[in-house]
């Protein structure tokens, strides 16, 4: 064959690529599946500007089915039992993958006795 | 034909200049299409594998009949066409990374399925780039006999599909064209479909394209319908293939499937019908 040698070294790389890729697909392929997402949601450590305290979220799909248009619901329980509800909406979770954002609220989530996260809905592809 | 002397370092990379440029010509509206992205995570490893397959074959298929070097033994055509693949990937990765599409701390499945989904289309253009964007004086000479068994049956449907392939998936992963199928009437539809019969018909034997055939030339009218009959089958064949590669065909009715399909198919069948005249060039 007529090749010089950088048309080699393409040739090599490139088929070192598609071997490597090819590979970890069927890999992929027969590693055993989640038959849907798996969400979990981790709240961070809040920070507070003023009147505003902000609480960083992330949600990790664990699962191998990627989460659509994901709603997760906050609600931050103040003492004295008055609850504040913060809401935040993710277009796609995709499978084995990490998603970040942000939640506000207007009472101190320091201050208060509890701070749940919970997905109240997703759907799938 | 008698081997030849390899190209000069400095002819290489203007070929591989030229496959750049082709790649990103017809494939930035992709890079730039959210839809793309998404399908790339959606997608499982079956229907990657199978499209990394079916790019391959096409790509052996237009350097066969189509490549700057058709004459070349099958050897140099495959691994020809695994530059091309590769040059495709790693194309992709980089306009993803530069676009922030991909980066550190995505998990390795969207990364690559997001790499994959765009490089099939990004390879096909690497392909025609390097061998439609040269000088012509860099390209074999050939004689009658070596272009009339290029042009075959099967060298017109590759060059056809690959044709359909670079046009269509532009608008193929898209939400409009679901919007389009629902909601287009059955009448539509079909005024649609003769448009797309009758702009197939036009490019290969209507108005004197480049390689078309034109009317007076002796083709039956007969003859020059079933040509056309042809061009459009590999654009719907197209269609159903990239509406099933995106996911557009799941959990809908076969009818709106078939909407779809007519409404890609318009777009397809220019591809189909220009692609296949660069075999009589």
């Amino acid at each position: 064959m007529n090749k010089n040698w950088l048309e080699w070294t393409v040739f090599g790389v490139s088929a070192a690529l598609i071997l490597a890729m090819a590979s970890w697909l069927v890999y992929d392929w027969r590693t055993p599946k989640t038959d849907r997402p798996l969400l979990r949601i981790e709240l961070g450590e809040p920070i507070s500007d003023g009147d505003v305290h902000s609480v960083p979220v992330t949600m990790r799909n664990e699962g191998d089915v990627t989460a659509e248009s994901v709603t997760v619901l906050v609600t931050l329980t103040a003492r004295g039992g008055k609850e504040e509800q913060a809401e935040l909406q993710v277009p796609f979770i995709p499978r084995r993958s990490v998603r970040n954002g942000w939640v506000h609220f207007h009472s101190d989530p320091t201050a208060a006795v509890s701070l749940a996260p919970r997905v109240s809905g997703y759907e799938v592809p | 034909m008698p081997e030849s002397a390899p190209r000069s370092v400095g002819e290489s990379v203007k070929e591989y200049g030229r496959g750049i440029v082709g790649g990103l010509l017809f494939s930035l509206p992709l890079l730039y299409t959210m839809e793309v992205w998404w399908s790339g995570f959606m997608a499982g490893p079956l229907k990657l594998l199978a499209g990394l397959a079916i790019c391959y074959m096409l790509l052996l298929g237009y350097n066969r009949f189509a490549g700057m070097r058709r004459d070349a033994e099958l050897r140099e055509i495959a691994t020809e066409s695994v530059e091309e693949l590769g040059i495709g990937i790693s194309l992709s990765a980089l306009i993803l990374f530069i676009l922030g599409r991909i980066g550190p701390g995505m998990a390795a499945e969207e990364v690559l399925g997001k790499i994959l989904v765009e490089s099939f289309v990004v390879a096909i253009g690497v392909s025609v780039g390097t061998a439609q964007l040269g000088e012509t004086s860099e390209r074999d000479e050939e004689s009658d006999e070596q272009r009339r068994e290029r042009n075959t049956l099967l060298g017109r449907m590759v060059l056809s599909i690959c044709g359909a392939v670079l046009i269509a998936a532009n608008v193929a992963p898209t939400e409009e064209i679901l919007m389009l199928g629902v909601e287009m009437s059955s009448l539509q539809l079909l005024g649609l479909l003769g448009l797309s019969l009758f702009l197939t018909w036009m490019v290969l034997h209507g108005s004197g394209f480049r390689g078309g055939s034109d009317r007076g030339n002796g083709m039956s009218l007969g003859k020059e319908v079933a040509s056309a009959g042809a061009a459009y089958v590999a654009a719907v064949a197209v269609s159903v293939g990239m509406l099933w590669f995106f996911g557009r065909l799941d959990g809908v009715a076969p009818i709106v499937g078939l909407d779809q399909t007519v409404v890609l198919a318009l777009p397809a069948s220019l591809g189909s019908s220009v692609g296949r005249l660069l075999v009589h060039e």
